[in-house]
Protein backbone atom coordinates (compact mmCIF):
# COMPACT_ATOMS: atom_id res chain seq x y z
CA UNK A 1 0.00 0.00 0.00
CA UNK A 2 2.88 2.34 0.81
CA UNK A 3 4.30 1.98 -2.70
CA UNK A 4 0.89 2.52 -4.33
CA UNK A 5 0.54 5.68 -2.26
CA UNK A 6 4.02 6.72 -3.40
CA UNK A 7 3.16 6.25 -7.08
CA UNK A 8 -0.13 8.10 -6.62
CA UNK A 9 1.56 10.95 -4.74
CA UNK A 10 4.29 11.54 -7.34
CA UNK A 11 2.04 11.02 -10.36
CA UNK A 12 -1.09 12.94 -9.35
CA UNK A 13 -1.28 14.97 -6.15
CA UNK A 14 2.37 16.05 -6.20
CA UNK A 15 2.83 15.49 -9.94
CA UNK A 16 6.53 15.44 -10.82
CA UNK A 17 5.58 17.05 -14.12
CA UNK A 18 3.64 20.00 -12.76
CA UNK A 19 5.06 20.43 -9.27
CA UNK A 20 8.72 19.57 -9.95
CA UNK A 21 8.61 20.70 -13.59
CA UNK A 22 10.20 17.50 -14.92
CA UNK A 23 9.29 17.12 -18.61
CA UNK A 24 7.01 20.18 -18.65
CA UNK A 25 8.48 21.62 -21.86
CA UNK A 26 8.59 18.15 -23.43
CA UNK A 27 4.92 17.70 -22.53
CA UNK A 28 4.05 20.94 -24.35
CA UNK A 29 5.80 19.91 -27.56
CA UNK A 30 4.66 16.27 -27.42
CA UNK A 31 1.00 17.18 -26.91
CA UNK A 32 0.68 18.78 -30.35
CA UNK A 33 -1.94 17.17 -32.63
CA UNK A 34 -0.35 14.37 -34.64
CA UNK A 35 2.30 13.67 -32.01
CA UNK A 36 3.21 10.07 -31.27
CA UNK A 37 4.54 10.54 -27.73
CA UNK A 38 3.13 7.18 -26.57
CA UNK A 39 5.58 5.32 -28.85
CA UNK A 40 8.54 6.75 -26.91
CA UNK A 41 7.13 6.03 -23.44
CA UNK A 42 8.33 2.36 -23.18
CA UNK A 43 11.88 3.35 -24.18
CA UNK A 44 12.02 6.23 -21.70
CA UNK A 45 10.54 4.03 -18.96
CA UNK A 46 13.09 1.31 -19.68
CA UNK A 47 15.97 3.83 -19.62
CA UNK A 48 14.80 5.40 -16.37
CA UNK A 49 14.16 2.14 -14.48
CA UNK A 50 17.41 0.57 -15.69
CA UNK A 51 19.46 3.65 -14.76
CA UNK A 52 17.86 3.87 -11.30
CA UNK A 53 18.56 0.14 -10.75
CA UNK A 54 22.20 0.50 -11.80
CA UNK A 55 22.79 3.63 -9.73
CA UNK A 56 20.90 2.90 -6.53
CA UNK A 57 23.32 0.44 -4.92
CA UNK A 58 26.60 2.24 -5.81
CA UNK A 59 25.01 5.49 -4.61
CA UNK A 60 23.55 4.18 -1.36
CA UNK A 61 26.39 1.80 -0.47
CA UNK A 62 29.46 3.72 -1.68
CA UNK A 63 28.91 7.38 -2.58
CA UNK A 64 26.66 8.50 0.28
CA UNK A 65 28.34 6.59 3.19
CA UNK A 66 31.83 7.72 2.13
CA UNK A 67 30.78 11.40 1.85
CA UNK A 68 31.04 11.45 -1.93
CA UNK A 69 27.38 12.29 -2.49
CA UNK A 70 28.52 15.33 -4.49
CA UNK A 71 29.58 12.94 -7.26
CA UNK A 72 26.01 11.66 -7.66
CA UNK A 73 24.92 14.17 -10.38
CA UNK A 74 27.96 13.35 -12.52
CA UNK A 75 27.49 9.62 -11.93
CA UNK A 76 23.81 10.01 -12.89
CA UNK A 77 24.64 11.74 -16.19
CA UNK A 78 27.40 9.21 -16.98
CA UNK A 79 25.30 6.11 -16.23
CA UNK A 80 22.21 7.55 -17.98
CA UNK A 81 24.31 8.30 -21.08
CA UNK A 82 25.74 4.76 -21.11
CA UNK A 83 22.29 3.19 -20.66
CA UNK A 84 20.91 5.41 -23.43
CA UNK A 85 23.75 4.37 -25.76
CA UNK A 86 23.23 0.70 -24.91
CA UNK A 87 19.53 0.93 -25.73
CA UNK A 88 20.37 2.72 -28.99
CA UNK A 89 22.72 -0.14 -29.94
CA UNK A 90 20.39 -2.95 -28.85
CA UNK A 91 17.11 -1.43 -30.10
CA UNK A 92 17.98 1.00 -32.95
CA UNK A 93 14.29 1.70 -33.62
CA UNK A 94 14.07 3.46 -30.23
CA UNK A 95 17.17 5.63 -30.76
CA UNK A 96 15.54 8.99 -31.57
CA UNK A 97 16.29 11.12 -28.48
CA UNK A 98 15.57 14.85 -28.21
CA UNK A 99 17.15 17.44 -25.88
CA UNK A 100 13.88 17.83 -23.93
CA UNK A 101 13.70 14.09 -23.40
CA UNK A 102 17.28 13.99 -22.11
CA UNK A 103 16.45 16.57 -19.43
CA UNK A 104 13.34 14.61 -18.48
CA UNK A 105 15.30 11.35 -18.33
CA UNK A 106 18.26 12.67 -16.28
CA UNK A 107 15.91 14.62 -14.03
CA UNK A 108 13.73 11.59 -13.34
CA UNK A 109 16.70 9.43 -12.38
CA UNK A 110 18.23 12.16 -10.22
CA UNK A 111 14.92 12.88 -8.45
CA UNK A 112 14.38 9.15 -7.79
CA UNK A 113 17.84 8.78 -6.27
CA UNK A 114 17.59 11.98 -4.23
CA UNK A 115 14.13 11.51 -2.72
CA UNK A 116 13.80 7.75 -2.26
CA UNK A 117 14.35 5.97 1.04
CA UNK A 118 14.76 2.50 -0.48
CA UNK A 119 15.42 0.82 -3.82
CA UNK A 120 11.73 0.00 -4.40
CA UNK A 121 10.84 3.54 -3.44
CA UNK A 122 13.26 4.86 -6.09
CA UNK A 123 11.70 2.62 -8.76
CA UNK A 124 8.22 3.81 -7.68
CA UNK A 125 9.22 7.48 -8.05
CA UNK A 126 10.70 6.81 -11.51
CA UNK A 127 7.56 4.92 -12.57
CA UNK A 128 5.33 7.66 -11.12
CA UNK A 129 7.19 10.30 -13.13
CA UNK A 130 6.49 8.39 -16.34
CA UNK A 131 2.83 7.96 -15.32
CA UNK A 132 2.59 11.67 -14.49
CA UNK A 133 4.07 12.63 -17.86
CA UNK A 134 1.78 10.24 -19.80
CA UNK A 135 -1.30 11.37 -17.90
CA UNK A 136 -0.67 15.10 -18.33
CA UNK A 137 0.53 14.86 -21.95
CA UNK A 138 -2.48 12.71 -22.88
CA UNK A 139 -4.84 15.24 -21.27
CA UNK A 140 -3.09 18.16 -22.98
CA UNK A 141 -3.18 16.30 -26.28
CA UNK A 142 -6.98 16.04 -25.94
CA UNK A 143 -7.26 19.70 -24.93
CA UNK A 144 -5.19 20.81 -27.93
CA UNK A 145 -7.15 18.59 -30.32
CA UNK A 146 -10.36 20.25 -29.11
CA UNK A 147 -8.77 23.70 -29.35
CA UNK A 148 -7.64 23.14 -32.92
CA UNK A 149 -11.27 22.83 -34.01
CA UNK A 150 -12.57 25.63 -31.75
CA UNK A 151 -12.91 29.31 -32.54
CA UNK A 152 -10.66 31.19 -30.10
CA UNK A 153 -9.34 34.79 -30.22
CA UNK A 154 -6.14 35.02 -32.31
CA UNK A 155 -4.05 36.24 -29.37
CA UNK A 156 -4.99 33.24 -27.25
CA UNK A 157 -4.30 30.63 -29.93
CA UNK A 158 -1.36 28.28 -29.37
CA UNK A 159 0.99 28.70 -26.41
CA UNK A 160 -1.13 31.09 -24.23
CA UNK A 161 -4.15 28.81 -24.07
CA UNK A 162 -2.00 25.69 -23.62
CA UNK A 163 -0.22 27.35 -20.68
CA UNK A 164 -3.55 28.26 -19.07
CA UNK A 165 -4.72 24.66 -19.64
CA UNK A 166 -1.53 23.39 -17.99
CA UNK A 167 -2.23 25.66 -14.99
CA UNK A 168 -5.79 24.36 -14.68
CA UNK A 169 -4.53 20.79 -15.00
CA UNK A 170 -2.06 21.49 -12.21
CA UNK A 171 -4.88 22.71 -9.93
CA UNK A 172 -7.00 19.70 -10.89
CA UNK A 173 -4.25 17.22 -10.08
CA UNK A 174 -3.39 18.95 -6.83
CA UNK A 175 -7.03 18.73 -5.72
CA UNK A 176 -6.48 14.98 -5.22
CA UNK A 177 -4.25 15.90 -2.29
CA UNK A 178 -7.06 17.59 -0.39
CA UNK A 179 -9.91 15.29 -1.36
CA UNK A 180 -11.24 13.43 1.70
CA UNK A 181 -12.18 10.25 -0.20
CA UNK A 182 -8.64 9.64 -1.42
CA UNK A 183 -7.35 10.05 2.11
CA UNK A 184 -9.89 7.43 3.17
CA UNK A 185 -8.72 5.04 0.42
CA UNK A 186 -5.09 5.22 1.53
CA UNK A 187 -5.74 4.93 5.25
CA UNK B 1 19.09 32.24 -33.51
CA UNK B 2 15.65 33.65 -34.20
CA UNK B 3 13.97 35.55 -31.38
CA UNK B 4 11.38 32.95 -30.54
CA UNK B 5 9.19 33.72 -27.47
CA UNK B 6 7.87 30.15 -27.32
CA UNK B 7 11.40 28.77 -26.69
CA UNK B 8 11.78 31.32 -23.88
CA UNK B 9 8.41 30.50 -22.34
CA UNK B 10 9.05 26.80 -22.29
CA UNK B 11 12.57 27.13 -21.01
CA UNK B 12 10.96 28.89 -18.08
CA UNK B 13 8.58 25.96 -17.53
CA UNK B 14 10.99 23.57 -15.72
CA UNK B 15 11.99 26.42 -13.42
CA UNK B 16 8.41 27.50 -12.62
CA UNK B 17 8.12 25.49 -9.39
CA UNK B 18 11.41 26.96 -8.16
CA UNK B 19 11.17 30.56 -9.34
CA UNK B 20 8.38 31.62 -7.00
CA UNK B 21 10.50 34.29 -5.29
CA UNK B 22 12.97 36.89 -6.48
CA UNK B 23 15.70 35.35 -4.29
CA UNK B 24 15.26 32.00 -6.03
CA UNK B 25 15.18 33.67 -9.44
CA UNK B 26 18.45 35.49 -8.68
CA UNK B 27 20.20 32.30 -7.56
CA UNK B 28 18.98 30.31 -10.57
CA UNK B 29 19.80 33.17 -12.95
CA UNK B 30 23.38 33.38 -11.68
CA UNK B 31 23.57 29.58 -11.87
CA UNK B 32 22.58 29.65 -15.55
CA UNK B 33 25.23 32.28 -16.34
CA UNK B 34 27.87 30.24 -14.47
CA UNK B 35 26.91 27.08 -16.37
CA UNK B 36 27.06 28.99 -19.64
CA UNK B 37 30.57 30.31 -18.98
CA UNK B 38 31.89 27.01 -17.64
CA UNK B 39 30.12 25.16 -20.47
CA UNK B 40 31.98 27.25 -23.06
CA UNK B 41 35.32 26.40 -21.43
CA UNK B 42 34.44 22.70 -21.21
CA UNK B 43 33.29 22.67 -24.83
CA UNK B 44 36.64 24.02 -26.02
CA UNK B 45 38.57 21.58 -23.81
CA UNK B 46 36.53 18.61 -25.06
CA UNK B 47 36.90 19.72 -28.70
CA UNK B 48 40.68 19.75 -28.26
CA UNK B 49 40.52 16.17 -26.93
CA UNK B 50 38.58 15.09 -30.07
CA UNK B 51 36.45 12.44 -28.31
CA UNK B 52 34.16 11.87 -31.33
CA UNK B 53 30.56 10.79 -30.66
CA UNK B 54 31.02 10.79 -26.88
CA UNK B 55 31.70 14.59 -26.89
CA UNK B 56 28.13 15.69 -26.03
CA UNK B 57 27.98 13.20 -23.12
CA UNK B 58 31.31 14.44 -21.76
CA UNK B 59 29.99 18.01 -22.00
CA UNK B 60 26.92 17.02 -19.96
CA UNK B 61 29.07 15.31 -17.30
CA UNK B 62 31.19 18.48 -17.07
CA UNK B 63 28.04 20.60 -16.75
CA UNK B 64 26.86 18.33 -13.91
CA UNK B 65 30.29 18.90 -12.35
CA UNK B 66 29.96 22.69 -12.59
CA UNK B 67 26.47 22.36 -11.04
CA UNK B 68 28.05 20.45 -8.13
CA UNK B 69 30.58 23.26 -7.68
CA UNK B 70 27.79 25.84 -7.72
CA UNK B 71 25.75 23.84 -5.19
CA UNK B 72 28.82 23.61 -2.91
CA UNK B 73 29.30 27.40 -3.10
CA UNK B 74 25.58 27.86 -2.42
CA UNK B 75 25.77 25.59 0.65
CA UNK B 76 28.57 27.78 1.97
CA UNK B 77 26.94 31.16 1.21
CA UNK B 78 23.22 30.44 1.57
CA UNK B 79 22.83 27.12 3.42
CA UNK B 80 19.06 27.36 3.83
CA UNK B 81 18.34 28.23 0.19
CA UNK B 82 20.72 25.53 -1.04
CA UNK B 83 18.37 22.95 0.49
CA UNK B 84 15.25 24.47 -1.16
CA UNK B 85 16.87 24.75 -4.58
CA UNK B 86 18.94 21.54 -4.48
CA UNK B 87 17.11 19.77 -7.32
CA UNK B 88 16.72 22.83 -9.56
CA UNK B 89 20.40 23.77 -9.39
CA UNK B 90 21.13 20.46 -11.11
CA UNK B 91 18.11 20.47 -13.45
CA UNK B 92 18.92 23.92 -14.81
CA UNK B 93 22.43 22.72 -15.74
CA UNK B 94 20.88 20.35 -18.28
CA UNK B 95 18.33 22.77 -19.76
CA UNK B 96 17.75 22.89 -23.50
CA UNK B 97 18.25 26.66 -23.66
CA UNK B 98 21.65 26.40 -21.99
CA UNK B 99 22.88 23.65 -24.32
CA UNK B 100 21.58 25.63 -27.31
CA UNK B 101 23.45 28.76 -26.13
CA UNK B 102 26.71 26.84 -25.63
CA UNK B 103 26.46 25.10 -29.01
CA UNK B 104 25.58 28.26 -30.96
CA UNK B 105 28.35 30.43 -29.41
CA UNK B 106 29.84 32.69 -30.81
CA UNK B 107 26.67 34.15 -32.32
CA UNK B 108 26.82 36.36 -35.45
CA UNK B 109 26.67 40.15 -34.94
CA UNK B 110 23.14 41.45 -34.34
CA UNK B 111 21.90 38.24 -32.78
CA UNK B 112 21.69 37.42 -29.11
CA UNK B 113 22.78 34.60 -26.81
CA UNK B 114 19.54 32.87 -25.69
CA UNK B 115 20.57 32.19 -22.08
CA UNK B 116 21.84 35.77 -21.50
CA UNK B 117 18.51 37.15 -22.71
CA UNK B 118 16.61 34.54 -20.69
CA UNK B 119 18.18 35.35 -17.27
CA UNK B 120 16.57 38.85 -16.91
CA UNK B 121 13.22 37.32 -17.93
CA UNK B 122 13.56 34.65 -15.24
CA UNK B 123 14.46 37.24 -12.58
CA UNK B 124 11.64 39.61 -13.60
CA UNK B 125 9.09 36.79 -13.70
CA UNK B 126 10.07 35.52 -10.25
CA UNK B 127 9.89 39.06 -8.83
CA UNK B 128 6.46 39.58 -10.41
CA UNK B 129 5.19 36.27 -9.03
CA UNK B 130 6.40 37.04 -5.54
CA UNK B 131 4.95 40.52 -5.67
CA UNK B 132 1.60 39.22 -6.94
CA UNK B 133 1.53 36.34 -4.46
CA UNK B 134 2.57 37.99 -1.22
CA UNK B 135 3.26 41.66 -1.93
CA UNK B 136 6.91 41.23 -0.97
CA UNK B 137 10.32 41.24 -2.63
CA UNK B 138 12.90 38.87 -1.17
CA UNK B 139 16.67 38.71 -1.31
CA UNK B 140 18.93 35.78 -0.44
CA UNK B 141 20.70 35.95 2.93
CA UNK B 142 22.68 33.24 4.79
CA UNK B 143 19.76 32.63 7.16
CA UNK B 144 17.25 32.13 4.33
CA UNK B 145 15.27 35.00 2.84
CA UNK B 146 15.22 38.70 3.60
CA UNK B 147 11.69 39.85 2.78
CA UNK B 148 10.89 43.47 1.99
CA UNK B 149 7.19 44.18 2.38
CA UNK B 150 6.00 46.37 -0.50
CA UNK B 151 2.21 46.01 -0.17
CA UNK B 152 0.88 44.72 3.15
CA UNK B 153 -2.10 42.36 3.16
CA UNK B 154 -1.49 40.77 -0.27
CA UNK B 155 -1.17 37.28 1.21
CA UNK B 156 -4.46 37.74 3.10
CA UNK B 157 -6.43 38.62 -0.02
CA UNK B 158 -6.09 35.18 -1.55
CA UNK B 159 -3.53 36.24 -4.13
CA UNK B 160 -1.00 33.66 -2.92
CA UNK B 161 -2.36 31.45 -5.70
CA UNK B 162 -0.11 33.28 -8.21
CA UNK B 163 2.88 32.01 -6.30
CA UNK B 164 1.96 28.36 -6.93
CA UNK B 165 2.98 26.33 -10.01
CA UNK B 166 -0.61 26.35 -11.35
CA UNK B 167 -0.94 30.10 -10.85
CA UNK B 168 2.42 30.73 -12.51
CA UNK B 169 1.44 28.73 -15.61
CA UNK B 170 -1.83 30.67 -15.92
CA UNK B 171 0.05 33.95 -15.38
CA UNK B 172 2.55 32.95 -18.07
CA UNK B 173 -0.33 32.17 -20.44
CA UNK B 174 -1.91 35.59 -19.82
CA UNK B 175 1.47 37.29 -20.32
CA UNK B 176 2.01 35.36 -23.57
CA UNK B 177 -1.41 36.45 -24.85
CA UNK B 178 -0.69 40.09 -23.95
CA UNK B 179 2.71 39.86 -25.68
CA UNK B 180 1.02 38.47 -28.82
CA UNK B 181 -1.59 41.26 -28.74
CA UNK B 182 1.09 43.96 -28.37
CA UNK B 183 3.19 42.49 -31.19
CA UNK B 184 0.16 42.28 -33.47
CA UNK B 185 -0.86 45.87 -32.69
CA UNK B 186 2.70 47.13 -33.24
CA UNK B 187 2.94 45.30 -36.56
CA UNK B 188 -0.39 46.84 -37.63
CA UNK B 189 0.75 50.29 -36.52
CA UNK B 190 4.02 49.97 -38.50
CA UNK B 191 2.14 48.80 -41.60
CA UNK B 192 -0.19 51.81 -41.44
CA UNK B 193 2.56 54.31 -40.67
Amino acid sequence: MLYIEDVFFYSVSCSTLLVYGLGLEKSFFESRPGSSFLVRIPAVALECLLSVSLLWFPASAVLVPSSFACLLPMATVAVCSIVSLLIQILVPSLSKTTAGERLFYFGTVFLSLSEAASFLDALCIAAATIVSFTLATGTLFTVRSRLSTSIVPADWKGAPLVLVSMGLLCIGMYSADVSWWLQEVFH
Amino acid sequence: MKRNPVVFLFSLCPLIPAASRLAYGLILGIALLWYFLSGLIFREMIRKMQPGDSGPFLELICLAGSATLYQTALQFLFPVLSVSLFLYVYLSALSYLLLLSIDSFPVPAGQFIPVVAFVPLLILFSAFREFMGSGTISLPVPGGLHEILVFPGFSDWGLAFWGTAGGALILLGIMAAIAKLVRRRLAGFRRNA
